[in-house]
């Protein structure tokens, strides 16, 4: 990335090597995985439109991140048989 | 599998990073084309939109009710689209770009839309279910009032109690919601397409899947009696077992195998079952934090099909790039097993975004690992990302095969 700062301490640790292939890889996994929305927030805007209640912030929040963590670890333990095999 | 969604990014991807003189004509070809859809897609998307869906059939007789219902649909809800033109790469690609989709995926969606045409005009100039009553297209629930000129749309506050729940003494003095014939249609049709996906998978990917439910056979159940398979931290396959077992599989992905060669090493599944198990302790929280009215057996319930159908529409969305819509049998199935709460599946909405985002959640999550897998990263970098930096340090780009298709 040039437009880190590569020289001085900070600029070293940061920013060591040129960019590569698996970093540019991991910006679009990271930017893809932001760039879908999260289904549970369609709860969230339910309650409010259609059911007049107000869920509370803290509890949206780890509502949202739980269902998505939850997706994740299921398919992080199916990806022997979902994501390795070539056929 | 294949995830043929991931194709394009990942061969754009390597694509930049390979060698410039290697790539100097798909840079061109990128760039070229790059730069005419950048000028392009501002005339469709903003300054004339009619250029999204061009029906000749639409402009040669405008007031023709059946000419909307069947060649018109440029917006929502309008039409079934027949033989309409479309400028705009965004709206035709937003379905599933033909660009990447398998030819079979392609047909079979093809045949799918000419008979869901068939289908639909049946049911609705059939005047199946009172259909003529109400809207050709639509998915809001309507009053028994509704006649062919006048849609009346169901007002659900008259039927729900204090605590959100069916009140049946405002059913009866209101009568029962209606759905438009067509979408009774696309319900239907969508259940007999889910025991289908399975009842496919079963004939033709058993081999495929079966290591999904590997863990309840008799000999793996019998592990969880003994003490060493709870002391998951110790034990268990070394590096070197699990890098032998991996190249020795003709089967296995062979952007893995060369990860594995290059000593990456894997993220263990006892962390993926503690995320697991602790966003399902956070989720059941929550679940009473915002006053949901899903009891926590639904939710249990529910997960237990996100689980189900993450295998088998996972691998089908793997295998051939068509994700299937399973959102109208868990609004069903949630509808049938809360039945006081929520009478008509449509109501419930909690029920269904339940499972449902749970299940859509984890549809990207195995995309991702494949992508991160075709382009070589670190599997172990969900944990640890500074290690990525030093794995790239050690570990320069390796020359690459093409891609892996099955």
């Amino acid at each position: 990335m040039s437009l880190l700062p590569r020289v001085g301490a900070i600029g070293r640790f940061l920013n060591p090597f040129p960019f590569n292939s698996k970093e540019h890889a991991f910006i679009v996994i990271m930017a893809s995985a932001a760039a879908t929305n999260a289904v549970s927030t369609e709860i969230l805007a339910a309650q409010k439109l259609y059911y007049n209640m107000d869920p509370n912030a803290g509890a949206a929040i780890f509502l949202v991140i739980s269902s998505q963590l939850l997706g994740f670890g299921i398919a992080g333990l199916l990806r022997s048989v979902l994501v390795q095999p070539t056929r | 599998m294949l995830w043929p969604i991931n194709i394009p990014i990942v061969t754009l991807i390597e694509t930049f990073h390979r060698d410039k003189r290697e790539t100097r004509f798909r840079l061109k070809v990128f760039w070229i084309v790059f730069g005419i859809l950048f000028v392009w897609e501002i005339i469709p998307e903003w300054i004339f939109p009619v250029l999204q869906g061009v029906s000749i059939f639409c402009l040669a007789k405008q007031n023709s009710l059946l000419f909307t219902n069947l060649f018109g649909g440029s917006s929502g809800n309008e039409g079934l689209g027949f033989l309409s033109v479309s400028f705009d790469w965004q709206y035709i690609a937003s379905l599933g770009s033909p660009m990447w989709l398998p030819l079979y995926t392609l047909t079979n969606s093809t045949i799918g839309y000419l008979l869901c045409i068939v289908l639909f005009m049946g049911i609705y100039y059939g005047n199946v279910w009172e259909s003529q009553n109400f809207p050709f297209l639509s998915q809001l629930l309507y009053d028994n009032s509704s006649n062919s000129t006048l849609f009346s749309p169901y007002n659900l506050s008259l039927i729900l109690n204090s605590d959100n729940e069916i009140d049946r003494a405002g059913i009866e003095a209101n009568g029962i919601p209606y759905l438009t014939g067509t979408y009774i249609g696309y319900l239907i049709t969508t259940n007999m397409g889910l025991t289908a996906t399975i009842v496919h998978m079963f004939l033709w990917n058993f081999d495929d899947i079966k290591a999904g439910w590997s863990f309840l056979h008799p000999t793996q159940l019998k592990k969880l009696l003994q003490p060493s398979f709870w002391i998951f931290w110790k034990g268990g396959k070394t590096q070197e077992e699990h890098k032998r077992e991996v190249l020795e599989n003709p089967d296995m992905d062979p952007h893995y195998k060369m990860m594995v060669q290059e000593g990456y090493s894997e993220v263990p599944n006892w962390w993926y079952g503690l995320v697991l198990l602790g966003s399902f302790v956070v989720g059941l929280g929550t679940l009473y934090g915002i006053g949901s009215t899903l009891p926590w057996w639904g939710y249990i319930i529910s997960n237990l099909f996100a689980l189900l159908f993450i295998l088998f529409f996972g691998a089908q969305y793997g295998l051939t790039g068509f994700q299937f819509n399973q959102q109208p049998i868990i609004q069903m199935v949630a509808g049938y097993i809360h039945p006081v709460r929520f009478i008509l599946p449509l109501i419930s909405r909690f029920h269904r975004c339940r499972a449902l985002e749970t299940y859509l959640g984890s549809s990207v999550a195995p995309q991702l690992i494949k992508r991160a897998l075709e382009t070589h990263t670190n599997p172990s970098t969900g944990q640890t990302l500074s290690k990525h930096v030093l794995h790239s340090l050690r570990l320069q780009w390796c020359p690459t095969r093409p891609m892996a298709l099955p």
